[in-house]
């Protein structure tokens, strides 16, 4: 079953199970996150992620550890996450109980009308919590990284004086990672995230991964959020800019000055 | 489903699924001003549309801030940017907490948008961009102090 599939059945099910103190979203879509959870249900003082690994992510489970640990920093410290695997892949996200909350079977019915049990009392569900110090460090690096890269866009489409001098010599530390188009930016912050976290016991750890610099031929704006693909590479440890923005290293040595890895 | 619905049901989410929802009436309240949001859309001319966008995401925010802040045992200072500049002071336990490069990075976004529509007379957001641009500010900020 495609979990295109799996998503409208568990909504229908959850619909008609959950009262309507709960709001229910399918794919939602998280400024921070281009890759977020496959539910966040909220309501009764509880908010629940649920994860459905894709077929990609049962290939290769560290994909879904990547967007794990992204969801883990991008969502509340009180959300509790569910994993919902089919049976041969209960621990395809190498997760195993205690650093999610719960794992469910996707295939049984049965088992899975749990879900709507334990998402009404979430807050009873045990996980191991985000130590604040790591939230605070992944936070300080998207403030400075977004930052940058908000005010490198800016530079671009503007002349002196603000705009520094032009210098064809970027500091950047490896080949620039380069995107074909918009779609590819989702992949991105998954490469991002296998970088900047190693994942123990559900913990995101940060690498201490410096920042890097992706371009893209042409950056549209995100239907309804024009910043969204700036942000989300942001988050995952990218300055994302276009190919032919001249100001990217000025950018990025700005940058250096101010993350500390 | 479009990516503005996605993004209104992830914030109604977050909203509702705060541990402060039933103990903060308010949040009431910021759960209504995201929704104006959409109400808006059939509204017109543009310019006033656009306008009411940036006046509901911003009363949201100045609304959450305050429960915040309060709710971590700070004194709200009177108006967004302060309020965000109060976050990194906050414990670092609580919510709301923000580093400072983040709280920089929201005053810089939301601000200086908000406080030209709000308090200029005849001014009004020159594109639908302006006004998306601000209100995904504002949700972003949300979902990291919520």
């Amino acid at each position: 079953m495609s979990v295109y599939t799996l998503r409208r059945q568990i909504t229908g099910e959850l619909s008609r199970a959950l009262s309507d103190r709960f709001v229910i979203a399918t794919a939602p879509d998280h400024p921070l996150l281009m890759k977020g959870p496959d539910f966040l249900i909220g309501g009764n003082g509880g908010l629940t992620a649920v994860l459905i690994p894709t077929a990609a992510e049962r290939r290769r489970p560290d994909l879904a550890v990547a967007r794990f640990a992204l969801c883990r920093m991008a969502l509340p410290e009180p959300a509790k996450f569910i994993l919902l695997a089919s049976d041969p892949d209960r621990n395809v996200a190498d997760l195993p109980i205690g650093s999610v909350a719960a794992v469910l079977s996707s295939e049984n019915a049965r088992t899975r009308a749990e879900l709507a049990g334990l998402v009404s009392e979430a807050q009873r569900l045990e996980q191991v919590p985000v130590p604040e110090k790591l939230r605070e460090k992944a936070n300080a690096r998207f403030g400075e990284t977004y930052r940058v890269a908000r005010v490198v866009r800016r530079w671009r489409s503007r002349t002196a004086p603000t705009t520094p001098r032009y210098d064809p010599q970027p500091p950047f530390h490896r080949p620039l990672e380069r995107l074909r188009r918009p779609a590819d930016v989702a992949g991105l912050t998954i490469r991002g995230a296998q970088d900047s976290y190693g994942v123990d016991g559900g913990i995101p750890y940060p690498t201490g991964r410096p920042v890097e610099a992706a371009i893209i031929e042409r950056l549209p704006d995100y239907p309804g959020d024009p910043q969204k693909y700036l942000r989300a590479s942001a988050f995952s440890g990218w300055v994302l800019s276009e190919a032919n923005n001249p100001y990217l290293g000025e950018g990025m040595r700005m940058l250096e000055r101010l993350v500390r890895p | 489903m479009s990516a503005r619905k996605a993004r209104h049901k992830a914030m109604q989410a977050i909203v509702r699924g705060s541990s402060l929802y039933g103990t903060c009436p308010e949040l009431n309240h910021v759960e209504q001003e995201f929704a104006e949001l959409g109400a808006c859309n059939a509204m017109q001319p543009l310019k006033r549309q656009r306008f009411l966008q940036i006046m509901h995401a911003a009363r949201a925010l100045d609304t959450t801030l305050h429960v915040v802040i309060k709710a971590a045992g700070g004194a709200p200072r009177h108006g967004i940017g302060k309020m965000l500049h109060q976050l990194p002071s906050l414990p670092p336990s609580s919510r709301g907490h923000l580093s400072s490069p983040v709280a920089t990075s929201f005053v810089s976004s939301i601000c200086t948008s908000r406080n030209r529509y709000a308090h200029k007379a005849g001014a009004f957001p020159t594109s639908q961009q302006e006004a998306d641009s601000l209100v995904a500010e504002v949700h972003a900020c949300v979902a990291l102090i919520l």
